[in-house]
């Protein structure tokens, strides 16, 4: 079982409009992959397919070989999904979310697990706070650490760093690392390029729900640079879906 | 500037009956405005024959004068009221979107004054209409207008005025002060007019006139006619005049002199010039964090005791529903748990007073009182304790992306709300037998009511019909996720209101439909156990056995076909604007 994640022919419809169409990629174990485009492209409706939330018109999703269909539960067990706007229950405390959590995921030690967490995560001090008396930032990083306590195998990430301070975005980058060399498959969507750039080992770049590119960022470069070989992502990114456009 | 000004008014105004219009494409919309329309049509403007009868009786009796009388009171208690608020409340506050517009614009204050007059124009002219259509008299809409916008100006200067004597350090309490000793000069005054009035002379028709209320009417205009009264409320008059004139000539004659007040009114308030940005600033602030408080609380969300504890400590393994049903009890504990407070300490209240009293009659009146409570309960039970689904709308993402099956959720979901619901239930059942049992009947089937078997035979039977509620109160927002959703720009007035009795006809009816096979069971059963066991305090129990079934059945079948559908539901679409 060498992939976490296994997407093949993802199509979600909402009427007459297509989200994502056709979509297909997969994440190994220990790989980050990078989910970019342009806003209305259909990352987080892609996202959101792969964490279970709503079901996709078509195609087939893997989580660590389950049928993300068919195998609803054993799916979820191994993956962990941060939103973009971090969804907190308004009467759990930061210390209760962990213990809910770990709970569903059935984690064993989760009061030796949570103590590592709220420090990773500065929130030792919140433990007994409510989300009402959190920052923006802290909620979004009770909401991470609420992802993390169950070490899952597949960690899915929508605009990870909105909202964190600068020593936040420096640790969860390094906390998304950690848990990638850890063995963990990865995917994030970002409209940071360089961040993507940074942590990504692959990008995937959708446009009007269709995939235009897929490829390592090496790859990617290479191809569009012609010769140039300062090109950033940014860059390529921009050609890309230049070219898309111009194309359509 | 006042065209310009002008303009964004009535093209706010425009936009906003467009966008309801437009609304009203989406089948929720417009089902809740053809229900709320029936609503209003059949109470406002088809009232009964009674209140017709006696809205033609004030008209004939020309009570006019009283009215307007009663009005310039009101009127002059809301001018002097106005000046005992705190500093911040009302009369500066502007939309975020204008704060961020218009403080930055070259405007003068003036200019912003002017803008918040003109502003309040659309809806002012609104409210005079529908006043003026379902007030009890028709016409003069526009003496109600010109007297609203004037009293909007009035306060305005008002806050500008309580502002300003805050920098000469008279805050709020001195103001209170000086109020209260011009409310209570007023009254010793009022007091001592009355005294003075003697006794009226007599019409010559007297027994027609007190027949009629139109002694009433001689002695109230006989003490506004005093002439200190009448000094009192000569500028109130004018605005309850505009607002209901006697004739066009006091028509016209008091909307010159209202609107000559709200010239006045503005021009004051211009001199006043006093910073209000950062107070405007500061009450759009509160009205967004009342708003959102209010919205908590209207939808069980606000959490009102923040430490409460958690009723048991969570294993860290185990039935994963537990988890599900732990944190809603916490959420009953910080949010709802007043409720159970209040219910119980009721009839904590109850049964003590039907002890104190050691009477008999007291025992069956109070307990027959609790066992119709315990009948009741389980209809808006349901509706009290939302601490279920219904509380998690916002975060349905999140629990779709737990490792849980729909099932089970939503199984788990209810079975807080259900175990807080059941443990009130049976708080009134049991207070209501043990008083019927203390009363010592022994008569017919009211003894049955005082054994324990009875107790046992009312929770069997309501806790599956409490179940079947809060299914089909957690059905809304899986099946007909719209009408669930609350966003900011929901609807209000009578669209909003339609829209509540479409869900709580759709609820009775659903309720209704699934007690129809339980009844139809219980029915025989009665018949059976009471032919065999009729004797036994035991038959209710055992009658109620078969119907028992029935409902359970129907609740596991509910919660299965539930958690399919929410397995299915698609949350990107409505949920994102929670």
């Amino acid at each position: 079982m060498d992939y976490g994640i296994e997407v093949s022919g993802l199509t979600k419809r909402y009427d007459s409009l297509v989200a994502v169409k056709d979509l297909s990629f997969a994440v190994k174990r220990g790989e980050v992959l990078g989910l970019v485009g342009p806003n209305g492209a259909g990352k987080t409706t892609t996202l959101r397919a792969l964490a279970g939330i709503h079901p996709p018109t078509d195609g087939i999703i893997r989580i660590c070989g389950f049928d993300l269909r068919n195998d609803a539960v054993d799916a979820k067990r191994h993956l962990a999904f941060m939103p973009d706007e971090p969804r907190l229950f308004d009467y759990l405390t930061v210390e209760e979310h962990l213990q809910f959590v770990g709970r569903l995921y059935q984690v064993t030690g989760v009061k030796e697990k949570m103590d590592p967490l709220l420090h990773e995560f500065e929130l030792t001090d919140k433990r007994k706070s409510l989300p009402s008396e959190l920052s923006r930032g802290m909620k979004q990083k009770l909401m991470i650490a609420c992802g993390f306590i169950h070490d899952p195998d597949v960690l899915i990430f929508d605009e990870p760093l909105t909202g964190l301070d600068p020593l936040g975005i420096r640790r969860m980058k390094e906390s998304i690392v950690r848990r990638s060399q850890a063995g963990a498959s990865v995917i994030l969507s970002s409209h940071l390029l360089h961040l993507v750039e940074e942590l990504c080992d692959t990008v995937a770049v959708i446009q009007h729900g269709t995939r235009i590119a897929y490829d390592t960022i090496d790859n990617l470069k290479f191809a569009l640079a012609k010769g140039r070989s300062d090109l950033s992502l940014e860059e390529a990114f921009l050609r890309i879906t230049a070219e898309e456009t111009a194309g359509a | 500037m006042i065209g310009t000004f002008l303009t964004v008014a009535l093209l706010t105004f425009k936009n906003r009956i467009l966008q309801r219009l437009r609304r009203l494409r989406e089948p929720r919309y417009l089902i809740g405005a053809i229900a709320g329309a029936a609503y209003f049509w059949f109470f406002v403007f088809r009232r009964n024959p009674k209140s017709a009868v006696a809205l033609a009786r004030m008209r004939d009796l020309s009570f006019n004068s009283v009215i307007v009388d009663f009005g310039s009171v009101i009127v002059l208690m809301m001018m002097i009221t106005a000046w005992a608020l705190p500093a911040d409340s009302g009369g500066l506050d502007f939309s975020e979107a204008e704060i961020a517009f218009l403080f930055p614009a070259p405007l003068r204050r003036r200019d912003l004054l002017l803008y918040k007059i003109l502003r309040a124009q659309p809806q002012a002219l609104f409210s005079a209409a529908i006043l003026t259509i379902i007030g009890t008299r028709q016409g003069y809409f526009i003496g109600t207008w010109i007297a609203f916008s004037v009293m909007a100006v009035y306060f305005t200067m008002v806050s500008l005025g309580r502002a300003r004597l805050r920098l000469f350090h008279i805050g709020f309490l001195p103001r209170l002060g000086i109020v209260a000793l011009i409310i209570g000069g007023l009254y010793g005054l009022v007091m001592s007019q009355i005294r003075t009035l003697g006794t009226l002379t007599m019409p010559a028709d007297f027994q027609q006139t007190v027949k009629t209320g139109g002694y009433a009417r001689l002695a109230i205009e006989a003490f506004f006619h005093k002439p200190v009264i009448a000094a009192i409320l000569f500028v109130p008059r004018f605005f309850a005049a505009a607002a209901l004139p006697a004739n066009l000539a006091t028509l016209a004659i008091s909307l010159l002199v209202v609107a000559a007040l709200g010239v006045a009114f503005f021009f004051i308030a211009a001199a006043l010039n006093v910073s209000f940005e950062e107070a405007s600033i500061g009450a759009s602030q509160k009205r967004a964090a009342r708003l959102d408080r209010r919205n908590s609380q209207r939808i069980g969300s606000f959490v009102m005791f923040k430490r409460a504890p958690a009723l048991f400590r969570l294993a860290e393994t185990g039935p994963v529903e537990v988890a599900i049903i732990w944190k809603n009890l916490i959420a009953l504990m910080r949010n709802s748990i007043a409720w159970v407070v209040i219910f119980t300490l009721m009839v904590a209240g109850m049964v003590g007073m039907a002890l104190w009293t050691r009477d008999p009659v007291s025992y069956f009146t109070i307990g027959s009182l609790l066992l119709f409570m315990a009948a009741f309960f389980p209809l808006f039970g349901p509706n009290v304790f939302a601490n279920d689904l219904r509380l998690d709308l916002p975060r349905l993402e999140v629990l779709k992306s737990y490792p849980i099956s729909g099932e089970r959720l939503v199984a788990a979901e209810i079975a807080a709300s259900l175990v807080v619901i059941s443990f009130l239930e049976l708080i009134f059942a049991t207070s209501a037998s043990a008083l019927i049992a203390m009363s010592g009947h022994s008569t017919g089937y009211v003894r049955f009511a005082g054994t324990p078997q009875f107790v046992v035979a009312i929770l069997l039977l309501t806790i599956p019909v409490c179940a079947i509620q809060l299914l089909i109160r957690n059905a809304i927002p899986v099946l007909f996720p719209a009408w669930a959703v609350r966003s900011k720009d929901e609807p209000r007035g009578f669209v909003a209101m339609g829209q509540r009795l479409v869900t709580m006809a759709g609820n009775l009816l659903v309720l209704v439909i699934a007690l129809i096979p339980a009844a139809i069971v219980f029915a025989p059963s009665v018949w059976i156990a009471y032919k065999f066991f009729s004797g036994n305090a035991a038959f209710v129990a055992v009658a109620a056995m078969p119907a028992v079934g029935v409902l359970a059945a129907e609740a596991w079948y509910g919660v299965k076909a539930l958690g399919a559908q929410f397995e299915e539901l698609d949350v990107s679409n409505e949920m994102d604007v929670i």
